[in-house]
């Protein structure tokens, strides 16, 4: 084209320099920093894997990468299977669906923090009506948040209620990219609905799904905010997840060191994650015709 | 096809049922709110045993607590969020659609590892670098600042792909028509591919918008002292105090809830497709 | 293989009224071709029969069984889809069995039937690749295959070639035509290239806004169309048509040029408005005849085409012969006795 060699650079430069110092250059800085110890005076020393290798003895550290990997084999494939049902749900034409959508969709506008507060103040036993709900049927008034055996389960229905609905979109977005003549192809062919779900819909949402359940998971690793706001990690480490023990580690212990350290592990499994998502996206359809 | 399934009464009403009680789950925690707010100090406190109509109806309507919140430390939380959200979507528009006209009009080297650059860069999700971002802002000195609420936020993966996308749809003999007659680079991005991206334009203010109107994990790291606390932060914060202004948080909660969905009610549309076509293109 | 009938069919979609009361009957094996404008009611139609749509009345059935409100597994009809519609994810081995499977077929009789349609249409060495890795022609024997390891009582296809290239459209369209008679098998297929109608079909039906216009074999309808639409639509190309009035032995064009036409407008009733229509290949050279002025000139080598005005209309002769006219030139043509058609100006009926 008609145009210097350093127009397009001029043009980038500013985005570029804000992702390479504020994205990029971090990766590096956990990873160097994770390496580093600062000592009680405050100085920082090169100590190699002296932070790592503390970690893995450190039965906090085990504990939370146990409630970490715990939180995300139930809250993914329960997100990706509740966002696939309502998605079936609304994907066909009918009267007020498209309201429907509206209101399911809804919770995404709401942040992770508020969704916390609202769903503090709403389980709450004074202050909401759902434990009032649960005396009323009979069930009694739970904990929740406050319960050890509930608390990790409270936050997951938490982030299942705001995120359902997200998830929703790019599954339905994936239905709709299935010809209906395919669909209506196995119709003739003699398939019944469910014949028709399992052997033409589930395969053909194969990628969509995954793509669902890998971003879904990148998110999920990072899950921070109701920790914070709602149990601290409580009751007895019970919903202690890797994100708030590197927030801890830095601003309650003052250990950079394994803030960073723990910051690098999760880093490394959120890249594995991205290349994964990557490939997904790279790959060309398969099959597709 | 469609039709002979919907036609099925059966399917039909365990179809809308099923789809009632869901949306019901999912509306019903946020009407609560929205009318707890407007409830009278007195009948804040909802004793489990006296469940019924009235812990959803309130017994008259109020706007008590939200004026009660004027009083307190919501709104220097609104004023720095709003200065923080706004001032992140005028930068960021010309920041990141800049890069997305350079990706859409121009070849050069190094092009496609460059745009993997922005592709990941949203892929991996921002609380994955807060704590190493964090070390690196106070190492600049920035800590409790406008500044480090604003500057990494900048620069995003996303709104840079999709003002790409809408640049790349645009036929190059746009462009190069209007360089033949002479104008600039500059000009062209200004006055020629900026004005015809108004849906992008849109889409992305909202993006950066809620970006930053959500944010929590970052501005409690880098911005905790009080001054400078967004309101996602300062609700937080008052939800773990011992306190008396219930009413208050409810209504500061509420607040903060409708500033995010209203603009998102509006441009749902654009917003989502968007959205999808990020994740799946 | 088995007839089909369809008797007052009604198709509304909302409130606007798609088919407007259509009936036809199919032979067995008979090979039936609808065509029409797009947006007539074939697929729509086509649809219907194969149970893809309910009817909003009338009646439909197949091999003498009513299956009007019956689903389209129990019809026991096979459908070709515009876009093949194939199963991406499935192989060709797979999509041509699917059906068999879902039958519950032994799975050494649906690898006899697979192989066997898969021979017949040379698919044999692509059984085990994708959809996606099949070219277009490839995909659309896929299609066909699948329709027939099923061996149906009906095939219906709906515009099966319109996406192929020129020169394997013409290659298909004969190899779907001895499918039809090696299979013996009763089909309908919906085209709007009335080429593939004409060269396809036992029977034409033409269709016009949601009703048909006119049902024949192929020739009857290019040689008697019963209205100036049918005339105007099968035909390449088209039918020309000049506007006027009846006056004795002449017709009076729309600009008053009096062309006198000797033995071919006798016994009609003088003054009616008309519609004269002549094909351009029954337009012949002659020393006298209707005046035309030569506007262009096409030699396609065997045939030399020209436009022409009479009347100061324009007007199409096919000639078989290579000419030495220069555009501008003025030359006579002169219609073949008995290949003209009138038509009533206002209803478009043969008159
Ligand atoms: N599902 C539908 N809903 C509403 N209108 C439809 C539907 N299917 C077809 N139509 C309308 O019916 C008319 C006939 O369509 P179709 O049968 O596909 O025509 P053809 O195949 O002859 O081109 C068109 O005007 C089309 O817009
Ligand atoms: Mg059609």
């Amino acid at each position: 084209m008609l145009s210097s060699r350093l127009t397009p650079f001029l043009f980038l430069a500013p985005a570029l320099i804000g992702l390479v110092v504020f994205r990029l250059a971090p990766i590096g800085i956990a990873v160097a920093g994770s390496m580093t110890g600062t000592s009680l005076m405050g100085d920082l020393s090169f100590v190699g894997l002296e932070n790592f290798a503390y970690l893995f003895t450190d039965a906090e550290f085990w504990s939370s990468l146990q409630v970490t990997l715990l939180f995300n084999l139930i809250i993914n494939p329960l997100q990706l299977a509740v966002a696939f049902a309502l998605a079936l749900l609304v994907f066909q034409q009918g009267r007020a669906i498209w309201f429907y959508r509206l209101l399911l969709v809804l919770p995404m506008a709401v942040s992770t923090g508020l969704s916390a507060v609202l769903f503090g103040l709403f389980l709450d036993g004074n202050l909401g009506p759902f434990n009032g709900f649960l005396e009323w049927i009979g069930i009694g008034a739970q904990a929740f948040h406050r319960n050890q055996d509930q608390a990790l389960g409270t936050l997951i229905g938490i982030a299942t209620w705001k995120g359902a609905g997200y998830w929703m979109l790019f599954l339905l977005a994936g239905l709709y990219s299935i010809p209906s003549s395919v669909q209506e192809a196995a119709l003739i062919d003699g398939a019944t609905p469910w014949q028709r779900f399992r052997l033409v819909t589930l395969p053909l949402m194969r990628k969509p799904m995954a793509f669902v359940l890998v971003a879904d998971t990148a998110i999920n690793f990072l899950f921070f905010a109701p920790v914070y706001i709602l149990t601290s990690g409580g009751p007895s480490g019970s919903t202690s997840v890797l994100m708030y023990q590197a927030y801890l580690s830095a601003f309650t212990f003052s250990d950079l060191g394994r803030s960073l350290a723990i910051s690098t592990i999760l880093l490394m499994i959120i890249l594995i994650i991205v290349a994964l998502e990557l490939r997904l996206l790279r790959s060309p359809e398969d099959h597709a015709a | 096809m469609t039709e002979t399934i919907a036609r099925n009464p059966l399917a039909v009403a365990l179809r809308y049922g099923a789809l009632s009680i869901l949306a019901f789950a999912v509306v019903c925690p946020l009407a609560w709110l929205a009318l707890a707010s407007l409830r009278p100090q007195a009948e804040i406190f909802q004793p489990v045993s006296e469940f019924g109509w009235r812990t959803f109806v309130p017994s008259r309507l109020t706007l008590d607590n939200y004026r009660a919140l004027m009083s307190g430390d919501f709104p220097l939380a609104l004023r720095n969020s709003s200065i923080v959200a706004v001032t992140t979507v005028v930068f960021g528009l010309v920041v990141n659609a800049l890069a997305g006209f350079a990706f859409a009009a121009f070849d050069f080297r190094g092009k496609n590892l460059l745009f993997l650059l922005v592709i990941v860069s949203f892929m991996m999700p921002f609380e994955a670098i807060v704590m190493p971002l964090y070390v690196l802002i106070s190492g600049l000195g920035w800590t409790n600042s406008y500044k480090a609420l604003i500057i990494p936020e900048v620069a995003n993966g996303m709104i840079i792909f999709l003002f790409r996308q809408f640049f790349a749809s645009i036929p190059k003999d746009f462009y190069e028509a209007a360089r033949v007659d002479g104008a600039s680079w500059l000009y062209i991005w200004a006055f020629i591919a900026m004005p015809l991206s108004w849906p992008t334009i849109a889409t992305s203010s909202l993006m950066l918008f809620l970006s930053q109107w959500d944010s929590f994990f970052w501005p409690v790291v880098a911005a905790s002292d009080p001054d400078y606390a967004v309101v996602q932060v300062a609700i937080a914060r008052n939800i773990n105090f011992e306190q008396n202004d219930w009413g208050g948080l409810f209504a500061s909660t509420n607040l903060a809830i409708l500033i995010g969905m209203i603009p998102f009610l509006l441009m749902q549309r654009f917003y989502v497709r968007s959205l999808i076509s990020g994740g799946i293109k | 293989m088995a007839t089909m009938s369809v008797r007052g069919l009604r198709k509304s979609f909302g409130s606007t009224e798609i088919l407007k009361g259509v009936s036809l009957d199919v032979a067995d094996e008979e090979f039936v071709a609808l065509v029409g404008p797009s947006g007539c009611g074939k697929s729509t139609l086509l649809r219907l029969i194969a149970g893809l749509e309910e009817a909003s009345s009338g009646e439909i059935s197949i091999a003498g069984r009513p299956v009007t409100r019956l689903a389209p597994k129990q019809r026991d009809v096979a459908m070709v889809f515009q876009n093949y519609a194939l199963y991406p994810h499935l192989t060709v081995r797979a999509n041509m069995g699917f059906s068999l499977k879902l039958r519950g077929e032994s799975k050494a009789g649906i690898d006899t039937k697979v192989n066997q349609a898969a021979e017949i249409l040379g698919l044999s060495p692509l059984l085990d690749r994708y959809p996606g890795q099949l070219s277009g022609g490839q995909r659309q024997r896929v299609a066909t295959g699948r329709a027939i390891v099923r061996d149906p009582a009906l095939f219906l296809f709906d515009e099966p070639l319109s996406n192929l290239d020129a020169k394997l459209r013409v290659q298909m369209r004969t190899e779907i035509k001895a499918l039809h008679i090696r299979l013996r098998s009763t089909m309908v297929y919906v085209t709007h290239d009335q080429i593939e109608a004409m060269t396809m079909a036992d029977r034409i039906v033409v269709m016009q806004s949601g009703k048909i216009e006119q049902v024949g074999s192929p020739l009857d309808l290019y040689d008697r169309p019963i209205n100036a639409f049918v005339a105007g639509f099968l035909g390449s190309p088209a039918m020309n048509f000049l506007e006027g009035r009846i006056d004795g032995g002449a017709l009076v064009t729309l600009d008053g040029t009096r062309l006198s036409m000797p033995g071919h407008l006798g016994g009609y009733q003088h003054g009616q408005a008309v519609l004269w229509g002549i094909r351009p290949e029954n337009l012949a050279l002659a020393a006298e005849g209707l005046s035309a002025r030569v506007e262009v000139v096409e030699p396609t080598g065997p045939d030399t085409q020209l436009l022409l005005r009479i009347a100061g209309q324009p007007i199409i002769a096919l000639l078989r012969q290579r000419m030495k006219v220069r555009p501008g030139e003025l030359i006579h043509v002169m219609p073949e006795p008995g290949m003209t058609h009138l038509f009533d100006k206002e209803s478009g009926r043969r008159l």
